[in-house]
């Protein structure tokens, strides 16, 4: 909710995601809104609104009665067209007036399909849009699906308060204090750009082959992030800027592996990784920092408390929240957002029958820091987006950007 | 605690730790089982290390975390048990 209203702040639209799945021939748009409008996990998330609270009371969701059956918007993508339509792109949803989602087929002329899903993030987080979307298109087996998770054992107020103290100590005022070398903050141009980058399979076994030479131990993640850093950090030198300390926090998916579900809500934890300029010296010593501030911060248990610390701030009013999230940055939220799904795309190969040619998943951008970068598999291929605005940066630079990372992820 | 106990109940005890913790049921789960063929991310397998850590009541170095010695729970389990025997030897001097 909060960066939902961060970014229309910065004239965005809101916390919205967009999960894209291409197949080789032609999806059945009838047969598709037969499934959704008999499936009553489709037609339970299509009632969902967020209901208008009082502050210092819980976020609710309500349901809506409707008639009308929900519908999937077709689009015939020009000749020349190869990607999906910009105005998909531009579409917004209100979480407390429009239902939480869309679907949208988009045909090429090649005998292509790409099905676009468009969902508010405040209903889940993309892993639970992978599931739903998987679920429709019949690509995950028998596997029953977890529409909500089991609650928690609710902690007393005391013990919610100890949490708090501690993942506020560690994220505002442990040892240093936090400079962030911001990226430019208010521009006229605030609209959401993306930038893909592929590999192949023999490029990809490459780069899994450079992070264990680089020394990472606990999967690809800490060296991909790393050479995020090296490549952030320079491209603020090339743009004049001193980079004093750099802020990720870092989400990390708290469903179990393999599971399908929880499906509802937002099942992430936080890393924070703070890097000054001395931890990038080599890749090597910026993959040993982050690996070291993550044991460090999970041997302290930050990610849990972080977890109780937001539950316990959702009572307040979202300006007092959004001040205290803020803080540390200044109204950044981060120097940028990095995400790395893991393989959860990697047996993803048939949905409704037809084979599947690629998925992405296309972030939520903000305009502040305006600069979002995600790593995930699709089969055996790594790949990545890069989400951000022109308040940011501009095509030149995310073209530097783009080859400074291969060059940091090759070596 | 300095426990008696053999590398294999070591190894079955953190398949029981991922199985009821770490990958949705049904995933089959034994000592062998690469821990990145799982599907664990970086969280995981420190979650991993942290319950070793708490159940054997001892805090491996940085040196120990090695991509060989966290390669399954096999060889997790002998480095601990390694450990665990160099750290009753040194006991009994």
């Amino acid at each position: 909710m909060l960066l939902d209203k961060h970014h229309r702040q910065h004239g965005l639209q809101g916390n919205i995601g967009r999960f894209a799945v291409e197949v080789k021939g032609r999806l059945d748009a009838c047969q598709l809104e037969q499934i959704i409008n008999n499936d009553p996990i489709f037609c339970w998330l299509h009632s969902l609104r967020l209901k208008k609270q009082w502050p210092l009371q819980l976020p609710q969701w309500i349901q809506v009665q409707s008639s009308d059956p929900i519908f999937i918007n077709i689009f015939e993508a020009s000749q020349q067209d190869s990607c999906i339509p910009k105005e998909l792109f531009k579409i917004d949803i209100q979480p407390h007036f429009d239902p939480l989602f869309q679907l949208n087929l988009i045909y090429f002329e090649q005998d292509q399909t790409i099905l676009l899903f468009i969902w508010s993030h405040i209903l889940m987080d993309s892993q639970g849009a992978e599931i739903l979307v998987r679920h429709l298109g019949d690509a995950i087996g028998d596997k029953p699906i977890q529409l909500l998770a089991s609650k928690n054992t609710k902690l007393s107020i005391t013990e919610q308060l100890k949490q708090t103290r501690k993942t506020r100590n560690f994220i505002f005022f442990e040892k240093k204090s936090i400079f962030i070398s911001f990226l430019e903050r208010l521009d006229s141009r605030r609209i959401n750009y993306y930038h893909s980058l592929c590999f192949t399979e023999t490029e990809t076994e490459q780069i899994i082959a450079n992070c264990r030479r680089a020394g990472a131990r606990f999967g690809r993640s800490p060296f991909l992030l790393a050479a995020c850093m090296h490549s952030f950090s320079d491209l603020l030198k090339r743009k004049g800027r001193t980079n004093t300390a750099l802020w990720v926090p870092v989400p990390q998916n708290n469903r179990k592996k393999g599971a399908c579900g929880p499906l509802v809500g937002n099942h992430l934890s936080f890393l924070f990784y703070r890097l000054f300029p001395q931890h990038l010296e080599t890749m090597q010593k910026t993959v040993d920092v982050i690996q070291q501030q993550m044991i460090d911060q999970m041997r302290k248990d930050i990610p849990a408390s972080f977890s109780i610390m937001m539950d316990l701030l959702l009572r307040l009013p979202l300006w007092l929240y959004g001040e205290i999230v803020k803080s540390p940055t200044k109204g950044a939220l981060a120097s940028f957002f990095f995400s790395d799904t893991g393989k959860t795309l990697e047996d993803f190969n048939v949905f409704c029958g037809l084979p599947v040619s690629n998925a992405v998943h296309y972030p939520p951008n903000s305009s502040h820091p305006g600069f979002t970068i995600i790593f995930m598999n699709f089969q055996q291929r790594l790949q990545v987006i890069i989400a951000y605005t022109e308040t940011a940066v501009n095509k030149e630079d995310i073209s530097w950007f783009e080859s400074s990372l291969r060059k940091n992820l090759f070596g | 605690m300095i426990a008696t106990v053999s590398p294999s109940a070591i190894a079955e005890y953190i398949c029981f730790f991922i199985r009821n913790n770490l990958v949705a049921g049904g995933i089959e789960v034994t000592p062998a089982t690469p821990l990145e063929q799982l599907g664990l991310d970086s969280f995981s397998l420190i979650e991993i290390i942290l319950f070793v850590e708490r159940q054997y009541h001892l805090q491996l170095s940085d040196e120990a975390l090695t991509q060989e010695n966290i390669f399954s729970s096999e060889t997790l389990a002998n480095y601990i048990y390694q450990h665990l025997y160099e750290y009753k030897q040194t006991r009994a001097d």
